[in-house]
């Protein structure tokens, strides 16, 4: 994709992304989602909507900065994680289907894994010559250090509604656990995708899809 | 065998150990730190990694304490059971116990992936990653939480709380170590090689 077909595109995202966002507002506030009858409080639907707004205009915005350029099926996985998240909870399904958290655990934790992953390609390209951490360093740390982003989360939800005094994000021990063990899965299934991907490619090759920098962002 | 393969039965079986009386006293987080510590200390042994002995003795030892230190004078019973300590104090004890053992085992892992990868970490990316790795550790080992307290959790000794705490706490203390490291590897130039620590040339 070129430079400028690449901010074309950052600046569709940028509107679009906060517009559905605002969409999904409006029909919270105004009781029209099934989330509500499932037993979400009003003002957390709103939240997640505003959150999830801020989120998806990270990206364009570090792109239109030039900081920042992810390649097309990235920025789609991540897009697409986010929406599934915020229309999820919108919908009620996490708390109507007993499945539905753990399945959207394990993805998340994959696509997280996969951006812990290509940021460890990214750093092995930009280090100095002495510093490496080989093909298997790379899998080997996808899985240690992907597994950090799952025990994060847990800790914003059971620290968010206890200095709110709430039970929004977290119903209990078992909930807890048993999204810990669905985010193992994910970056199990995120360990084996980098394991394959670096049997065909090198990490530069990897690295080199994920431009990040002014200058790198500014040459591609 | 060799000379140097002989030299990690010492922390393999500390390790051993440790995982044994964890999983005898139900403790999933140090069952997993535990057989974290034996996996490392095999993977440097396969590799004669003999430059991390050090580090590997002092996981190894650290995880064998602290899970016998939760299994005896901090468990449960003797402290809260006891009317020695609230509930919510234990809480505090058992995350900095796993906060203790978690330190030197995250340390291990770098020399056992450099040692089987030829991996080199600098001050930079030991740190940048030494928190990460930390509080995936913890992460994980609570899985094992799911599987081997179920009567704990049943019966409320475990709870979100214990959960939340600990991450956070694993997390914090991880984050404290990598600051440390960071600020000694750059003094002295260090480098985690597969022959172990090395001053960078």
């Amino acid at each position: 994709m070129s430079t400028e077909a690449e901010r074309r595109t950052a600046w569709f995202l940028l509107v679009m992304g906060p517009a559905v966002m605002g969409v999904l507002f409006i029909l919270v506030s105004e009781g029209s989602v099934k989330g509500l009858d499932s037993g979400h409080p009003v003002e957390y639907l709103q939240s997640t909507c505003i959150a999830g707004a801020i989120v998806l205009s990270i990206i364009p915005i570090l792109r239109l900065l030039d900081l920042v350029s992810l390649p097309p099926w990235f920025t789609a996985l991540l897009y697409g994680v986010v929406y599934y998240y915020v229309l999820s909870l919108c919908q009620g399904l996490y708390l109507d289907i007993a499945w539905w958290g753990d399945v959207a655990h394990s993805i998340t934790a994959a696509i997280v894994a996969s951006a812990a992953f290509a940021a460890l390609c990214v750093i092995q390209a930009r280090s100095p010559p002495h510093v490496t951490f080989g093909r298997g360093g790379i899998v080997a740390m996808t899985f240690l250090a992907g597994g950090a982003f799952g025990g994060v989360w847990e800790i914003l939800e059971g620290y968010t509604d206890t200095l709110l005094g709430t039970a929004y994000m977290s119903y209990g021990a078992w909930d807890t656990l048993g999204d810990l063990r669905a985010d193992l899965i994910g970056l199990i299934a995120a360990t084996a995708v980098a394991w394959l991907v670096l049997r065909k490619r090198t990490p530069e090759q990897v690295a080199s899809e994920m431009r990040v920098g002014r200058n790198a962002v500014r040459r591609g | 065998m060799e000379n140097t393969q002989r030299l990690f039965l010492a922390p393999a079986c500390l390790s051993a150990a440790s995982l044994a009386m964890g999983l005898w006293c139900r403790e999933g987080v140090l069952v997993f730190l535990s057989a974290d510590a034996l996996v490392f200390t095999a993977m440097l042994a396969a590799k004669n990694g003999a430059g991390a002995l050090g580090c590997a003795v002092a996981a190894s030892a650290a995880v064998l304490a602290c899970t016998a230190l939760l299994a005896t004078a901090a468990s449960y019973d003797s402290l809260v059971g006891s009317g020695s300590m609230g509930r919510e104090s234990w809480i505090y004890v058992v995350a900095f116990v796993h906060a203790a053992a978690l330190a030197p085992v995250v340390l291990l892992s770098f020399f056992a992936v450099s040692s089987t990868f030829g991996s080199v970490f600098n001050c930079v990316t030991v740190s940048g990653l030494f928190w990460l790795v930390g509080t995936g550790m913890v992460s994980v080992g609570n899985v094992f939480v799911y599987f081997l307290q179920r009567a704990d959790l049943e019966a409320g000794i475990v709870t979100n709380s214990n959960i939340d705490v600990g991450l956070m706490v694993g997390m914090l203390a991880c984050i404290a170590a990598s600051a440390a490291i960071y600020a000694i590897f750059r003094r002295r130039r260090l480098l985690i090689s597969p022959e172990g620590l090395r001053v960078k040339p």
